[in-house]
């Protein structure tokens, strides 16, 4: 069984992105994850902590705080994106234009439409103050 | 504050190829946005945005491009994506971006487009 950790907390600023993108990819590669794993839990990373830098609605005099853990339990990663904003559960997000002409497609929506497609559960809980979103993604 | 995107620029006849380089995230995505637009805005019909050196795209470079798309469809123009990797093709497909926006096999391909 393999088992390991990962734990990080990012400034909430998109310009941190990077360096976070660089740590999971250390993480999956020493943990010999497929690349597309490596590629779609960067994409959901990117896209939730995007979406909570833009819509949480976090509180005067309180820091914003984005912390992520990284699991692997058996055959499944699994990832946990906890902010302090107020309440913001992206999972009741609406499904996003996906099939107008090119000229009346709408833009926008697609972030979180591409996390819940990807992950294999996707879940949130408010929790005591944090929003707490888990991933969970099968190794097959 | 914004991270820098870089992107290689060459004209093959009258089309534009434009190779970004890395990654283009939320953080780099308004630059990219603005450099596709000011290319438009400068007279360009036809624009090729070649994956080839692209290992990370978000929903936020995906925006950019269905807009440049947009709007270059409005002066009658194209544009047109080539050698993407699996992992960004999927994203594509996910989106219904394939049916709206060519994506071809590679850069010769998509200046013949």
């Amino acid at each position: 069984m393999i088992t390991s950790d990962f734990h990080v907390q990012v400034a909430a600023r998109v310009s941190e992105l990077r360096d976070l993108a660089a740590m999971v990819e250390t993480f999956g590669e020493t943990h010999d994850l497929p690349h597309r794993t490596i590629f779609i839990i960067n994409l959901a990373l990117d896209e939730l902590v995007t979406n909570t830098l833009v819509h949480g609605s976090f509180q005067e005099g309180i820091e914003p705080k984005i912390v992520i853990d990284l699991s692997i339990r058996e055959n499944r990663v699994r990832v946990v994106v906890e902010s302090n904003g107020g309440r913001f559960d992206p999972t009741e997000d609406t499904e996003p234009d996906l099939t107008s002409e090119l000229e009346t497609r709408a833009i926008g929506g697609l972030g979180i439409h591409l996390v819940k497609t990807q992950a294999d559960k996707f879940s949130y809980e408010f929790d005591n103050g944090i929003n707490r979103l888990t991933l969970e993604y099968n190794l097959t | 504050m914004a991270n820098n995107i870089e992107v290689l620029e060459e004209h093959e006849g009258n089309v534009l190829v434009l190779t970004p380089v890395g990654r283009v995230d939320s953080s780099n995505a308004p630059l990219f946005e603005r450099m596709i637009k000011d290319r438009i805005d400068d007279g360009e019909t036809h624009i090729v945005v070649d994956f080839t050196k692209l290992s990370f795209i978000s929903s936020s470079g995906m925006r950019v491009l269905l807009i440049g798309a947009k709007s270059i469809r409005s002066n009658q123009g194209k544009l047109i994506l080539c050698s993407m990797r699996d992992s960004i093709r999927e994203i594509f497909s996910i989106s219904g971006f394939d049916t709206i926006i060519p994506v071809v096999k590679d850069r010769v391909a998509a200046v013949d487009a």
